[in-house]
């Protein structure tokens, strides 16, 4: 058993590690940390797949063990390359939503993904029995997104982030929640979801937009 | 269900992880069942239900699986480029960067190495568009993009 307690007190640390809403310009002792993170997206996963022909037990797993390689990594952001350090330029930088080219994206996402797999085979290799090799199953269907359990966790975890960062927006300190909407706008494919997004549209901003729209202007 | 368009590599790896899941997997579990009902009464036997349990979902995968690829069609590079289509590669100016996305099945999607849906709010508000056409994907907050280029 002395593998087990090895690695619950490893992934413990999850509790003190914070995820880097400094970026957005929220106080590092007032963020979130990744536990707080994972809480509240596997009730909201849990909520959102009743409905759905999902498996709800594997979609608990894969939203508690989706971040499990921050134990050793930190949050790994696509932005951190392109940041400074200084924090003035990076709120500027960090005020829209960074984009790249589809080739630097797809490097920025093998890079990331690669760097979190050997932080988490770092931190099963405690275990090394069948627990760990189901958390790295479950892991997988986060990060490849090849089950429907992985890809719905992966969306709903895109609707925790603007959650948190509408609530961090009512505080006055994050920089801006523009990038949180439009990224959910790209992610988003799943109709009771996008309902949902309208539905904290209506709550923080009162409905003033009414339902989500597109307007278009051809030249 | 709708008909899906996906590309050769994703077809590919769907029927190789049918094929897994149908020689490899299943006989496995099956073999777990066996062995998990020697040890007595199943109702008691936590090897039992977590056999039980992997069986249904290797079966709910199968079944899945069996769905899109039956209703799945190659999803060809888009003959024209007068107009976004699934399929099409479009450079769009967002925020006063440029961007590019690639649009594709919601089974493909990944906006972090830039696919996204052709259901999600951008990608089906994109679909038809021309080059220099500007969308909004409005709420409170609104999303505007330019097609700069079809690819």
């Amino acid at each position: 058993m002395e593998n087990f307690v090895k690695f619950f007190i490893e992934i413990g640390k999850l509790k003190f590690t914070k995820r880097k809403w400094y970026l957005h310009g929220i106080p590092k002792e007032e963020s979130e940390s990744v536990t707080d993170h994972a809480f509240r997206l596997a009730l909201m996963s849990w909520h959102f797949s009743r409905k759905r022909k999902l498996d709800t037990a594997r979609v608990l797993k894969i939203s508690l063990v989706h971040d499990l390689c921050n134990v050793y990594l930190g949050e790994y952001t696509p932005y951190d390359k392109v940041l400074t350090g200084d924090q003035k330029k990076d709120d500027e930088i960090m005020r829209v939503l960074p984009r790249f080219s589809k080739a630097d994206k797809e490097r920025s996402s093998r890079e990331q993904r690669d760097a979190e797999e050997r932080a988490l085979d770092k931190l099963l290799s405690i275990l090394s029995n069948d627990f760990g090799e189901e958390i790295k199953e479950l892991w997988n269907e986060y990060e490849r997104q090849n089950s429907p359990e992985g890809r719905f966790v992966r969306q709903v975890d895109q609707i925790e982030r603007l959650l948190q960062a509408l609530e961090y927006n009512n505080t006055g300190k994050l920089n801006s929640v523009n990038p949180f909407w439009f990224q959910v706008k790209e992610w988003l494919y799943d109709k009771e979801l996008i309902e949902f997004i309208e539905s904290l549209d209506d709550h923080f901003y009162e409905g003033k937009a009414g339902k989500t729209h597109v307007e278009k202007s051809s030249n | 269900m709708k008909k899906m368009y996906l590309t050769r590599e994703t077809l590919e790896k769907l029927k190789q992880e049918l094929e897994h899941l149908t020689n490899v997997k299943r006989k496995e579990v099956t073999a777990r069942i066996a062995k998990a009902r020697e040890y007595g009464d199943i109702s008691e036997n936590s090897e039992y239900d977590a056999a039980r349990d992997d069986q249904s979902f290797i079966e709910g995968r199968i079944a899945e699986l069996q769905e899109i690829l039956k209703d799945s069609k190659v999803l060809e590079k888009p003959q024209s480029t007068d107009a976004v289509d699934i399929g099409s590669k479009v450079r769009v100016e967002v925020d006063g960067q440029h961007d590019e996305f690639e649009i594709v099945s919601s089974i493909e999607a990944n906006p972090m190495q830039g696919r996204i849906s052709n259901e999600s709010l951008v990608g089906k508000a994109l679909l038809g568009c021309k080059v220099g056409d500007v969308i909004t994907v409005s709420s409170t907050i609104k999303a505007t993009y330019k097609i700069l280029e079809i690819k």
